[in-house]
Parts: structure tokens; sequence; C-alpha cells
């Protein structure tokens, strides 16, 4: 059965670019465009692996969600790669290394995302 | 106790900085007064043989020494004054100041000697460092002890000690005149004094004003630059995530043409999302490094790792690369992210404008308390007329444009601002068809790294 995978992103057009990318790579994809969605779709899609905005409607939106994620043991392990933009700066700092115990996600990845990186990033996620 | 912020408006020059450092010179000023009275009095007793009461002057100045060793003290005792206490300090000092310097006008020859002149000095100063009322009434108190002592002396209620027989403390016509022309001094001193001042604090006041919407305006206009690259940023990336998914998942369907136009199209917008990039990086360097972000950053490390990283450009280009790095590991106090942009720049910049089987020598050396960074490429050179502009936003000379059609005109700007940023220098020297050389100097002295203003 394929993996399924979550997009929580506010761009319309991103999530689709996105989606044609991963289902080319055979994955199932699915998306919301605002953190609260995005929530509920993992409690009810039970999705393999998140790909998380940054930043949506506040500054650190996807910081957020992403805390909400792991406060929730079911979802303790589930991998989340979260997406920021060139250059970007929210006050926190993005340096995986550093904050890998402050902040509970797997990877960091900047957009845009070469396609060829982007589906070997969710892979390794997945552990394929 | 705070100073009221008011007050520190309306009187610009009148801070705690100022007063304190008002209360060390004053002290300093009055060891050189006591010192420069004594020599006088002694050139007075034996080189001229004057008859004065020496020993009382010599008291009058021991006190004044006496009391300036207790304001040192002070001074030194506590350092934390607060404004107010700091003002009522320089109060007192003054008014017994002009208590002694009475005193030894008095034991002096009174309105016989010019030293009475001093009093002066006292109203100016006075009306230079305070506020309001103040050198008004400082002024009022001279002119009341000068003229009291006179008066004393006249009507013989204290003795005049007559050095030069004169007999000026007996002429009236003559003590009215000398009182009038030195109410009309000292009166005349302050106004000046004073109008000044307010002129001098207003205009203070106004370019502290303006200052302040500046920097205002500055922030504004950054948070708008960033407000603005981040709303072009999301578009670009959208089309440029969804040429690279099409191109990815149609490639066969596409006849070259189409693809390779698609192609051209992602590359751009990937060129559109550097300039966005380093304009962010621009306008967010300006000229302050936040204290706390402030680390040991160790530059050789960083050259390695910049140097590892184009590898494979070097290796394809088969371009050598000598490394001359120094044994002593360098450590400057700064931001990492803005030695790995200035190290990227120059790297790759040296790269990519040097010819196949070309050459480049990296080298570091320690220079009169400076860390220099040089590297020298066998590249194409940057024309003369050039060189002048290579700093300048966006600006790309001809011979670079026509080997590589991309480039965004910012990197080596990005790479002077934040040079300067740490109080450095960039100079570079080239050849055309030669090379080109980027010589960087940091200083690493104490505080060179410190936040310019």
């Amino acid at each position: 059965m394929p993996k399924k995978v979550l997009i929580i992103d506010d761009d319309i057009d991103l999530v689709e670019a996105m989606r044609l990318i991963l289902e080319g790579a055979g994955f199932d994809v699915i998306d919301a465009q605002d953190g609260q969605k995005g929530i509920e779709k993992i409690k009810n899609e039970d999705p393999d692996l998140v790909l998380l905005d940054v930043m949506m409607g506040t500054q650190d939106e996807g910081f957020h969600v992403a805390y909400q994620i792991r406060q929730d043991a079911h979802f303790a392990d589930l991998p989340i790669i979260m997406l920021t933009a060139v250059g970007q700066e929210t006050g926190f700092s993005f340096n995986k290394d550093k904050d890998e115990d402050f902040l509970p996600v797997n990877e960091f990845i900047e957009k845009p995302i070469n396609p060829d990186t982007l589906i070997e990033v969710v892979k390794t996620n997945l552990g394929q | 106790m705070d100073i009221n912020p008011l007050w520190e408006e309306r009187f610009p020059f009148l801070n705690l900085d100022i007063l304190q450092s008002r209360l060390s010179w004053s002290i300093r000023l009055r060891w050189l007064a006591a010192g420069g009275f004594f020599l006088a009095t002694l050139v007075a007793k034996y080189v001229f043989d004057l008859i004065l009461p020496f020993e009382k002057i010599w008291a009058v100045l021991g006190i004044l020494i006496s009391v300036n060793i207790l304001y040192f003290v002070v001074l030194k005792l506590f350092k934390e004054f607060t404004f107010v206490t700091e003002l009522v300090f320089l109060h007192i000092q003054i008014i017994i100041d002009l208590l002694l310097l009475t005193i030894i006008v008095h034991l002096s020859g009174g309105i016989e000697n010019p030293i009475y002149l001093f009093f002066v000095f006292h109203v100016v100063i006075s009306s230079i460092i305070f506020p309001g009322l103040s050198p008004v009434i400082i002024a009022t108190l001279v002119i009341i002890l000068f003229s009291l002592l006179v008066y004393f002396e006249y009507a013989g209620i204290i003795v005049h000690y007559s050095v030069f027989n004169t007999n000026i403390h007996n002429n009236e016509i003559l003590i009215y005149l000398i009182l009038a022309v030195f109410t009309i001094t000292v009166y005349f001193s302050t106004y000046i004094c004073t109008t000044f001042m307010f002129i001098y604090r207003s205009i203070k006041i106004k370019i502290d004003q303006q200052n302040r919407q500046l920097i205002e305006i500055d922030r504004q206009k950054t948070q708008f630059f960033q407000y603005a690259s981040h709303e072009l940023k999301s578009p670009i990336i959208a089309i440029k995530t969804s040429l690279d998914g099409f191109l990815k998942n149609y490639a066969e369907s596409l006849d070259s043409r189409a693809y390779n136009l698609l192609e051209r199209a992602s590359k751009r917008a990937g060129q559109m999302l550097d300039i966005i990039r380093e304009l962010l990086a621009l306008s967010k360097n300006k000229n302050i490094i936040p204290d706390n972000k402030i680390e040991k950053v160790k530059i050789q490390e960083i050259i390695k790792e910049i140097v590892e990283q184009e590898n494979i450009q070097t290796t394809s280009k088969k371009i050598k690369i000598e490394l001359n790095l120094l044994k002593t590991r360098i450590l400057i106090d700064g931001i990492k992210s803005d030695f790995e942009k200035v190290f990227e720049n120059l790297i790759s910049n040296a790269i990519r404008y040097t010819k196949d089987k070309g050459e480049i020598i990296i080298s570091e050396t320690l220079e009169n308390e400076s860390y220099v960074f040089q590297i020298k490429d066998t590249g194409i050179g940057i024309p003369e007329k050039d060189l002048q502009n290579i700093f300048a936003e966006f600006y790309r000379s001809e011979n670079a444009k026509k080997l590589e059609n991309f480039g965004t005109g910012l990197g080596l700007s990005l790479v002077k601002q934040i040079i300067e940023k740490y109080n450095g220098t960039v100079q570079v020297k080239s050849k055309i068809n030669k090379g080109t050389t980027f010589i960087i100097h940091l200083p690493l002295s104490i505080g060179a790294f410190k936040i310019k203003e």
C-alpha cells in the first residue's frame, strides 16, 4: 500500500506542485491549508509523514503545529519535515543540530525543493 | 532615582555622563588652580619681595586642597550618582570655590589685584553646565561677594592688605567704576553663554528628534522590504516547484524544445530567488551585530568547508586550489553566517571566473594586529574602469557577464558591507586576463569587533 503524505501549507499552488511530484513517485498525498485542519487530518487520516510549512497565518504557525502534533503520544514517531522559505528568519533558529531537542521535527528543508531531493527526503524519513 | 526624561530632553548636554566628566574635570582644574596660586605666591614672595599674608593664603589653599581631596574621595567612593545629587554636588563645589576665591582675593590685595577676574571663569562654567536660573544666581552671588568684599575693605570693616600701595580700595569713584564694569562683564558673560547654550541645546534637540525619525523610517523601510520580499518569494517558489514537478513527471511526453524552454524558465525562477535572497541579506545586515548572536567564529573551518563544498566545481574545471592557512587558529567574535557569506562569495567567484586548469591561492597572514585573508585567482580579471564599481549593488563587469550569464551582482556588495560592519576593509587588485586578488583586513585588536555605530 502506498504511503500517505500530508502537506500542510497555505499556498495551494505549491501544494499542487508538490502533490504532482510526490504522486509521481508513488505516494498518496493529502493536504491541509492551515495548522488546525492539518491536525484534524492527522487524527482522521493517519498519514505516514507530514510536510509542514513553517510560516502560514502567523510567523511561526508551523512551529506551534509541530508542538501540538508531538504532544499526542500517538504521533510521537510521526515524521515531520519542516519547509522553510529562502532566507527566512522568524526568530527561531533552523539549525537542526542545535534545535533537535528544542523542536520536534525530523528535518528542515528549504523551499523551493528540487523534486529529486523532495522524494529522497520523504523516502529517507519513511525509512525506505 | 532616574532623571526625568523631559529634563534630559530640555537640556540635552545635561546628563549623568556629562556631569560625571564635569565633576572629575572640575577636580582636576582645582588641583591646577591651587598649584598655580601657590607658585604665584612663591614668585610674589621670593622674586618680587611683595608683602602679603602668605601664611593665611597658604592656609586657604590648604583648605582648597583638602576639600578637593574630599571631592575626589566622594567621587571615587560613590560611583553611582543620581543626576540630582551630581547637580547638587557641583553647585556646592562651585559655591565653596567662590567663597575661597573671595578670601584669596581679599588676602592678596582685594580690588588692587586683578585676580578677581577669575570670578568670570566660574560664571562661564556654571552658565555652560547648569540649567535654568542657576547661572544667573551664581552670577549674582559672584557680584554680591565681590561687592561686599570691596565695600568692607573700603569701609574698614575688614582689613585691606595693600600690596601695591595703589589706594584703589579708598578711591570711591574708581571702586564704582570697577564694580560697574565687573557687574556688566559678569552678567553679560552669563547672558552670552546661556544664550549660546540655549541655541546649542535647541539644535541638539532638533537633531535628536530627526535622528529618531530617521531611525524609525529606516526600520519601517527594512520591515517593508522584508515583507515585500517574502511576498515575492512565495509565488516564485510555487512557480519553480510547479515547473520542476512538471518536468520530472512529464519529461517523456514533452518534445525537446518544450522541455528546454521549461527548464530555462525554472532556472530563471531560481535566479530570481537568488537575487531576493541576497537582497534580503543586504537589507538585514546593516551595521549592527546583535550581542546575543555573537559567537567565536572559527574562520579557518569555514574556509575549509567552503573549499570542500566547491569541490565538484573545481574538479570539473580542473582548478587547483592552494590553501595556505595559518597554524594559529583564528577566532573572531561575530556571526558565523556573516563570515560564511563572505568566504562563500569570494571563493565561488574565484572559481567561477577562473578558466579551466587555472589556479587559486588562498592565504592567511597576521599583520599589525590584523587578520589578513587573501584570495588570488588566475581568472579573467576585472577591467580597470570597472574596479571602482564592483562593490556597488547590481554591478557586474562586462567581461564577467560575457563569461557567466547569471550573477546577482550583489555578492561583493554583501562582502563589503559585512566586512565593514566588523571594522575591516576589502581591497581588490586585478589585471585583465591575468587574475584578481581580493584582500580582507580584519582588525584583531580588543574591541575591534564590537558594534560599529
